[in-house]
């Protein structure tokens, strides 16, 4: 795996090392407080005593589930090509499907939502539901946006250290959306046939 | 570690100084984002809630100064605590702390910005945003009611109906927000952008307690924004979260609530205690005493007061085995606090004195702490508790710590870091008899109300009967109170007139032993001309060059942009790379008005404007990410 170009280095010293760009760094610890926030509302899910309450059923949950997984690794694929190859434009199909993959799992799930017949002013356990798999998915849409915005970049700009960056960081939220909707996905869908 | 990292070619000093300018003008002054104006305006701003909510308190003292008082009716009494509180708690303690690390931190780990300055304005903008949000309820005369933790179902849409705790809950979560943002940039500055050279091992205890306070929000604001949203959901839309007809249950904003609270007071705390770690040292003569101790107790502080939450709860009806452990975890954590005040008091006692205002209060810190501390062990045994509970001996015991262990040891820093503010010193003659004011005064306002508190008499009541026989106790608790609000006034006279007339400081006034004395007072827009090499814990005390002897030059080719940062590797600061920084810019307000109009809309059901705040809001953040991609 060959080193991106590296920056310029202070007179008189060797070139410094391209280390992880720095808003890896911040969007890191940004999706830290955003799983805290996700652990959380999971947390008080399973506080009311919400799990056996909602039998949402594993219908197109389970086809949007894979789409989700097919999609990180597309991802993976992206930060891959605009890591290693020279030309980063390479990265730019794999992140395009990315996105659309993405845009399905939203859609998909929120199309199986309105077939639920959620009450949320009456059970708790509904609104315990859907403030969980809201809260991930607005996670999704950044991410969603993030890929957009990477796509766009690398398209205008593709030797651009900046867009390779764009693509390294979209890479992080996207495959913590991804790992997050994992063991939401098994509280929410697989939880309830266990108790 | 192999050299420093020079900036600027020596013959073209202007062309660092044209990188850093700020632009003039208004759109200049709203679009600032370096580390030191943004600091300053936290500053400022967190003093002005200060006096806000102080004159609340004094509003609340003089109803209660005598018997059957009726100075404030029932329902004024209650909007003075909340407001009382929540300023104090939200608008003032964690943002002034945030202030002081925005401020000293870069300066202290020799960097020029911090990482992420867009970010810093924004955290800024948030934050007077939700302040704001928080005390725009006086307008339609709707102010919060519910206390400063708002506990349900006094807060729901039951007993709570109108707009008071509404303005509440997005005010405060506007300012949580603003935290973690705020965490973000300063976990992400002490990691990456320390001077080459300071390791881990090297990095004054302040930067320490910063970054782990930092690292604490990120973890602790989530549950209280997550609890904030379920109760406005429970409010606007009719949830059942908190309903328990419903299948909800009122405990679980407790639970919520604590998980962010009990952290939230180390929050505060810890970067306090580093503020003493650094005044100390300075006013002794000597290097700091424990140093490994201090940081790990540091550290260990922080972690083990996410397991202390439940001790608020004590007497909800939790399982015996919840409370025991939970009181074993409260008397744990005074073992790390505990070593940081004997090595506070070993550094003073091999030192050679020299007696200085930042010293005497953070001496007064000292006594108070303590004080504060051994009355926390108390609390924290459940069956005292449950006696003390809710009495005036708790208000006591926190402002024991919190004042007397956060607000001390932040005037302390205030006299400490002033000349890096302003370039002169405040005066010492006000600063001590400030001093002595505010201490005699606390002890007198807060003293007579563990007595009174075991005596029984409750929290959060407007008035008492005489035959009670808590008359005297009051009385004196509010003598106390006129006392430290002149004291205070005294403090902010001292900052009116030092700013301008006082005596100038030099670029090293106190012969401090950390980077941020290794630059002019106040420092230029870029902290740093050439970026200091560091090679010992105190490194203006170690007789080193700071500086490689032909170290001066460009970062590269003389077009190279000159706004810029070192990074750093994480544990040892070996030198990384080299990153721009955006110059100032309109984003950060734009972003904050435009999720205010949105937040707003919805807040007063008019959805139009919702959606148009948050469709601009859309815009803003696309323009912020699309922003600066001509860059290399």
């Amino acid at each position: 795996v060959s080193a991106p170009a590296t920056a310029p280095g202070p007179a008189g010293l060797a070139p410094l090392g391209r280390s992880r760009p720095l808003a890896w760094w911040g969007t890191l610890l940004a999706l830290g407080a955003a799983t805290s926030m996700l652990t959380t509302m999971a947390f008080a899910h399973v506080y009311l005593g919400a799990l056996g309450d909602v039998r949402p059923g594993l219908g197109s949950p389970l086809v949007a589930l894979v789409l989700l997984l097919a999609s990180s690794a597309t991802m993976a694929f992206a930060r891959l090509r605009a890591r290693t190859r020279v030309d980063a434009a390479g990265a730019l199909p794999a992140l395009v499907v990315t996105a659309a993959l993405g845009l399905a799992f939203v859609l998909l799930q929120v199309q199986h939502y309105a077939g639920l017949g959620l009450d949320v002013q009456r059970e708790v356990a509904d609104a315990s539901f859907l403030v969980n798999v809201v809260m991930h998915h607005v996670l999704a849409a950044t991410g969603l946006v993030a890929l957009v915005v990477a796509a766009a970049r690398l398209a205008r700009l593709p030797d651009s250290l900046r867009s390779r960056d764009a693509v390294f960081v979209t890479g992080l939220v996207w495959q913590t959306t991804v790992l997050a909707w994992v063991p939401l996905f098994a509280l929410l869908y697989l939880a309830p046939g266990l108790t | 570690v192999t050299a420093t990292v020079p900036v600027a070619p020596p013959e073209q000093p202007d062309e660092l100084e044209r990188a850093w300018a700020t632009r003039p003008g208004l759109v200049g002054w709203l679009g600032a984002v370096n580390h030191k104006q943004v600091g300053r305006r936290y500053l400022v701003t967190a003093l002005v809630f200060f006096l806000v909510g102080g004159a609340e308190a004094l509003l609340m003292r003089w109803q209660l100064a005598s018997a059957e008082g009726g100075v404030l009716a029932p329902h004024e009494y209650n909007a003075m605590f909340t407001l009382h509180g929540t300023t104090m708690m939200f608008l003032f303690a964690v943002p002034v702390v945030e202030a002081f690390a925005a401020y000293v931190v870069p300066l202290m780990i020799g960097t020029r910005d911090l990482p992420f300055p867009r970010l810093s304005a924004f955290t800024y903008w948030t934050y007077l945003a939700g302040g704001l949000l928080l005390y725009s309820s006086l307008l339609p005369g709707a102010l919060p009611d519910g206390g400063w933790f708002a506990y349900v179902p006094l807060t729901g849409p039951e007993f709570s109906p109108g707009l008071g705790m509404d303005f509440w809950l997005l005010g405060v979560t506007f300012v949580e927000i603003s935290g973690i943002l705020a965490a973000v940039e300063l976990v992400v500055a002490v990691l990456r952008t320390r001077a080459p050279g300071m390791s881990l091992t090297r990095m004054p205890v302040f930067a320490w307690s910063a970054l782990t306070a930092a690292a604490m929000i990120l973890f602790a604001f989530p549950p209280l924004v997550v609890g904030s949203v379920l109760l406005e959901l429970d409010r606007k839309f009719g949830t059942p979260f908190y309903n328990p007809d419903l299948g909800g249950d009122p405990l679980l904003w407790q639970h919520l609530f604590w998980f962010f609270g009990h952290p939230d007071v180390y929050v505060m705390l810890l970067p306090a205690l580093g503020i003493i770690s650094s005044v100390i040292p300075v006013f002794a003569r000597t290097r700091l005493v424990g140093y490994s101790l201090i940081v790990v107790s540091t550290v260990a502080v922080g972690v083990v007061s996410f397991g202390l939450w439940v001790h608020h709860m004590f007497t909800v009806g939790l399982p015996v085995l919840a409370l025991s452990l939970f009181a074993v975890g409260s008397f744990v954590i005074a073992v790390p606090s505990g070593l940081q005040i004997f090595a506070w008091i070993a550094t003073i006692w091999q030192g050679r004195v020299v007696w200085g205002t930042p010293l005497l209060y953070a001496l007064g810190f000292l006594v108070l702490f303590v004080f504060g501390g051994i009355s926390g062990v108390m609390v924290a045994s459940a069956p005292f508790d449950g006696q003390a509970h809710d009495t005036y001996f708790v208000v006591a015991h926190f402002h024991y710590v919190i004042v007397g262990g956060v607000l001390f040891p932040l005037l302390a820093g205030v006299y400490y870091w002033w000349p890096k503010l302003t370039g002169r010193l405040l005066s010492d003659r006000l600063g001590r008899t400030a001093f002595w004011v505010l201490f005699v005064s606390f002890n007198l306002t807060f003293l007579p109300q563990h007595i009174v508190g075991l005596l029984g008499m409750p929290r959060r009541v407007y008035t008492y009967e005489a035959e009670l026989g808590w008359e005297a106790y009051n009385l004196l608790s509010t003598i106390g109170a006129v006392g430290l609000t002149a004291g205070f006034l005294l403090t902010v006279a001292n900052l009116v007139w030092s700013g301008t007339r006082g005596r100038v400081a030099g670029d090293d006034p106190w012969g401090g032993a950390t980077l941020e004395w290794a630059t002019s007072s106040p420092p230029a827009p870029y902290n740093f001309r050439t970026i200091p090499l560091v090679r010992d814990r105190d490194p203006l005390w170690a007789g080193l060059p700071l500086v490689e002897d032909g170290a001066q030059g460009s970062l590269g080719a003389p077009t190279e942009p000159v706004r810029c940062v070192v990074l750093t590797s994480p544990l040892e600061a070996r030198p990384d790379d080299v990153v721009t920084l955006p110059q100032h810019s309109l984003l950060p307000l734009a972003a904050t008005g435009a999720l205010l109009l949105a937040l707003v809309g919805l807040l007063l059901g008019a959805l139009p404007v919702a959606a148009v705040g948050g469709g601009l809001a859309a815009l803003v953040a696309l323009a912020w990410a699309w922003s600066r991609q001509d860059e290399p």
